[in-house]
């Protein structure tokens, strides 16, 4: 192996060498030596320079004459190019040593020419065949050989084989080709944006650089593990070759593929794996079949298939593989870009669209955007709110020192990733409760925005925002609602129970507890039925429940047993709760403890009634006056027409019963108006007693005496039992009790007997008037001395009183402290009996 | 002649109706209580009633209710010393005609009179009870 620094390096020895040889042949001149001896030590160098040339390996030293007949052949001669010295001196040179094409004899006798003419040397590059044939390129400096009269005489030729350099220098050159291609090809996949402009420029760039016939690129659907022609080139005239589509695994290129290796074939038409474009491939004269798969990782995209009419070196394998590998990453790179901006814009569609707002952030809190439902949130314009920092809208996110460390998020990682509920802050800087959700979005590695950026920027959070104003709202209204439901029921006067279906209580309130007396921790969980509704009383229960049963209960009073025994009234309404499937879950009771309120009703009813009657008997009364007045005063008026006429008068007899009508009319009515007068002197509290001591006896005698005259005309008689005793009353109002009295037993009675008893009993004076006649009802008796009220109205017709004669009686007889009661018996008589002290 | 059937339980009031009404040239029947008013009138004719309304047992509103039932025909005229409002209009609405209040006045005959007339319309009474009246119709 020589290389042209190795020759250079043999040739400055030699020149070295040479001058140091001079040197010594002229120090040797110098020398007084004898001057044979020094030609002869001269002829002995030249020899030994001589033989210096000849034994030079690498360099070809030849000498030719004239006409080209080699004079001189060397070692290095001998050894580059195989012939021996004798077998070349002598031998025309061109004949032997060039081949004998027009290119190399025309550049040897151009060089000759130019030599002989000029008498300077050259150099050239030529070939040279060795004796086995090799045709070697030779570096050769020719130059002139002269004679001692300056004559050229031939050309002394030293070579050197640069065969070698010159492969190396060819290899150079394709390693330069290739690496303009690989440029080439990387420019491709990395400046277009577009797979069918990358694989479009691809094949035409290959196909071009690898000669090729026809150059095709494949692409892989994954979906349908189908191969696909996507972009082609191919020289012009070309006969197409079918098909387009080829399945994974099928066919040749399916096969190929399928492995995810590189295939070159430099004898195609006898591969086995394409014997389906055999035929095609001879046609084409192809020598030269390629598949190089795009694989990404362990993922086929697709493959490259080149056909080419000439082999393929080995250095353009790789340069293939290379490039292949390189449109592969390209093609990955704008798939991924374009998955990404698809999802990208698609999230960015849903982020627009959102019902929510959406906002993301960097670490440092800087706000990175807002969609429309942040800014209608906050009031704030994207634009505007871009670049702040997210406290201004979330001021209770973090704390200060977090946002002035750069990492919002540090003390609040336990926020990301989950639903928090947060105050937000709007641009009038009101605040509303707002759910919040942050989630930390990965950044691609590639897709992250420059280091120069700052650190800050690595982490990006997105925020999600619900105003939920309206739902707080209403889960305040639902709890005051709530709460004002449990304060009702806490504080209504109404007993509520919750019982479970078998009646074990669950809930009390304190009404409840208040009425039955027990407490809720004693009640609950116990039957409530059983425990208030002990023994017999039960039963109110067991029909209860059959109305339930029958259907919704209202205002259904029970008796309940408090835990003191009391009972008391409950008016029950029932409320059944069912569960989804229809079945009883809850019984609520709502009860009034209505033990109170039947008192009261009954009093009020009483009370009532009581109101009702005394108007009645107020109005009834007034009537009986009227009527009682006007009765008298009819027949006085009814009668005086009759005696106005002197013409036309009645007989004297008629005349005498008139008057006689007329008087006792006249009398009753002034009877009426005094006891209507006495009996509102005592109404009015203006009736006093004239008090002094008498004896009873000779008093009772009296007016018996007086009422016999009445009675006589019954044909009655009053029998009499007085006590002798004095007492101190007003005579006349005693006289008065006593009159009226035994006028009503006269009056009421018809026949048997009329009696008057007077005793001291009991320290006070009692008195009875007894008589046989038509008696009282219990009714009559209840009412008999009630102001306002007269026994039946028809029986003061018969006894022709006033009506108020036992009222006043009532009256007289309480204010002399005593008190008056009856006994009596429809039809069998009556008996009145009073009593008042002896001295007032 | 007509016939006139006064019911009241006072003795003296029913002495001075009847004195009035005889004078006036009526035919008189007294009755002190409904009993004996609805027994004559079941045995006599009658041609008007005038009742009286406190009464015993049975009052005259009772009373009247009673012979309405027996004798729908015959008038009923109240005359009462209870000049109750309510009274007046029950008796009214029950088909009484006329509702006189004690003490009766000089007009009284004249009113007894034009219940009479009234009833002597032939337009509006049965042909026999037109016929009677007329031959009970009082002398003036």
């Amino acid at each position: 192996m020589v290389d042209t620094k190795h020759i250079r390096q043999s040739k400055l020895e030699l020149v070295e060498e040479i001058e140091a040889l001079r040197r010594e042949v002229s120090r040797l001149e110098k020398q007084d030596e004898k001057q044979h001896e020094k030609e002869a030590a001269l002829l002995q160098k030249s020899l030994v320079l001589q033989n210096i040339l000849e034994s030079a390996r690498d360099l070809s030293i030849i000498g030719t004459d004239i006409r080209g007949t080699i004079i001189f052949w060397n070692k290095g001669a001998e050894n580059i190019l195989g012939y021996t010295a004798e077998e070349m001196v002598g031998q025309k040179e061109v004949a032997v040593l060039y081949p004998q094409d027009n290119a190399t004899l025309e550049i040897i006798n151009k060089v000759h020419r130019y030599i002989f003419t000029s008498k300077k040397g050259t150099a050239c590059e030529v070939e040279e065949i060795t004796k086995s044939g090799q045709r070697l390129l030779m570096d050769l400096n020719l130059s002139p050989r002269f004679d001692e009269t300056g004559k050229v005489v031939g050309i002394l030729g030293i070579g050197t084989n640069i065969s070698e350099r010159k492969e190396v220098e060819t290899a150079l050159a394709e390693r330069v080709e290739l690496s303009a291609f690989h440029t080439n090809i990387v420019s491709i996949a990395a400046e277009n944006d577009s797979i069918q402009k990358i694989l479009d420029l691809s094949a035409d760039s290959i196909q071009e650089f690898y000669s090729g016939i026809l150059t095709r690129f494949w692409i892989f659907y994954s979906g349908e593990k189908i191969l696909e022609v996507h972009a082609s080139a191919e020289s012009p005239g070309l006969d197409p070759l079918p098909p387009a589509k080829v399945a994974l695994g099928e066919k040749g290129l399916g096969k190929i593929v399928e492995l995810k290796n590189p295939f070159f074939s430099d004898a195609p038409c006898k591969a086995p794996l394409l014997q389906n474009n055999w035929a095609w491939m001879a046609q084409n004269k192809i020598q030269q079949y390629c598949v190089v798969p795009l694989v990404i990782g362990n993922r086929i995209l697709g493959a490259l298939e080149l056909f080419s009419r000439e082999p393929l070196a080995e250095a353009r394998t790789h340069g293939l593989v290379t490039a292949i590998s390189e449109i592969s990453v390209g093609i990955d790179r704008i798939r991924a870009f374009e998955a990404l901006q698809y999802s990208e814009e698609r999230l960015r569609a849903i982020v627009a669209n959102a019902l929510e707002g959406v906002l993301t952030f960097y670490k440092n809190g800087v706000i990175a955007s807002f969609n429309p439902v942040a800014e209608l949130i906050f009031g704030y314009a994207e634009s505007e709110i871009i670049g702040k920092n997210i406290k201004c809208i979330i001021p209770d996110l973090c704390r200060e020192r977090d946002v002035l460390k750069g990492d919002v998020m540090q003390g609040q990682q336990n926020m990301v990733g989950r639903l928090s509920e947060i105050s937000g802050q709007n641009k009038n800087a009101d605040t509303f409760p707002m759910d919040l959700a942050i989630s930390e979005i990965q950044v691609p590695e590639r897709r992250k925005p420059p280091r120069s950026d700052s650190d800050t920027r690595a982490s990006l959070y997105i925020a999600m925002v619900r105003d939920i104003t309206d739902r707080k709202r209403f889960e305040e209204v639902l709890r005051n609602e709530k709460d004002y439901v449990t304060r009702i029921i806490e504080r209504t006067p109404a007993l509520v129970v919750g019982l479970s279906p078998e009646g074990a209580t669950r809930i009390v309130n304190p009404a409840a507890e208040k009425t039955t007396g027990f407490s809720a921790e004693e009640i609950i969980g116990k039957n409530w039925w059983r425990t208030l509704f002990p023994g017999g009383s039960y039963g109110q229960v067991e029909y209860l429940l059959k109305m339930i049963e029958e259907g919704p209960v209202r205002n259904h009073a029970m008796i309940l047993t408090t835990r003191s025994g009391e009972q008391r009234v409950v008016a029950w309404s029932i409320i059944n709760r069912f569960d989804e499937h229809g079945q009883l879950t809850e019984v609520i009771g709502f009860g009034t403890d209505i033990t109170d309120q039947k008192k009261v009703e009954r009093d009020l009813i009483r009370a009532a009634q009581k109101a009702e009657e005394s108007n009645r008997l107020k109005s009834d009364f007034l009537g009986i006056i009227t009527h009682e007045l006007r009765t008298p005063l009819t027949v006085m008026l009814g009668n005086t027409p009759l005696l106005k006429h002197p013409e036309d008068l009645p007989e004297p007899k008629e005349i005498a019963s008139i008057s006689a009508d007329i008087e006792k009319s006249g009398k009753h009515l002034l009877a009426l108006i005094d006891d209507l007068l006495d009996f509102s002197k005592i109404e009015a509290g203006k009736m006093s007693l004239n008090s002094e001591p008498f004896a009873i006896h000779e008093l009772v005698q009296g007016v018996i005496s007086d009422c016999q005259v009445i009675a006589d005309s019954k044909n009655l008689s009053i029998d009499s039992q007085v006590e002798s005793f004095e007492l101190v009353a007003d005579k006349m109002r005693l006289k008065q009790i006593l009159f009226n009295l035994l006028s009503n037993a006269i009056k009421f009675t018809d026949e048997g007997f009329i009696r008057v008893v007077v005793s001291k009993k009991d320290g006070r004076a009692e008195f009875t008037v007894e008589d046989s006649g038509c008696g009282l009802s219990e009714d009559d008796q209840r009412v008999i001395f009630d102001l306002f009220r007269q026994v039946d109205e028809s029986n003061t017709r018969a006894a022709s009183g006033t009506g108020l004669g036992l009222a006043i009686t009532k009256k007289l007889v309480e204010l002399h402290g005593g008190k008056i009661s009856v006994t009596s018996q429809t039809g069998k008589g009556s008996l009145f009996t009073f009593y008042i002290p002896f001295k007032i | 002649m007509s016939t006139i059937l006064v019911v009241d339980d006072h003795e003296l009031t029913r002495k001075t109706l009847y004195r009035r009404l005889k004078k006036a040239g009526y035919v008189v029947f007294e009755a002190p209580n409904a009993k004996s008013g609805i027994k004559l009138l079941q045995s006599q004719t009658i041609d008007l009633i005038l009742m009286d309304f406190m009464m015993k047992n049975m009052n005259g509103m009772q009373t009247f209710e009673k012979m309405k039932e027996l004798k729908p025909e015959v008038p009923c005229a109240m005359i009462t010393a209870y000049a109750h409002s309510g009274l007046i209009k029950q008796f009214m609405a029950e088909g009484g005609v006329d509702f006189m209040i004690k003490p009766i006045g000089e007009d009284f005959e004249t009113r007894v009179s034009a219940l009479l007339q009234g009833k002597d319309n032939p337009a509006e009474s049965e042909e026999n009870r037109a016929d009677e009246s007329e031959e009970g119709s009082p002398p003036d």
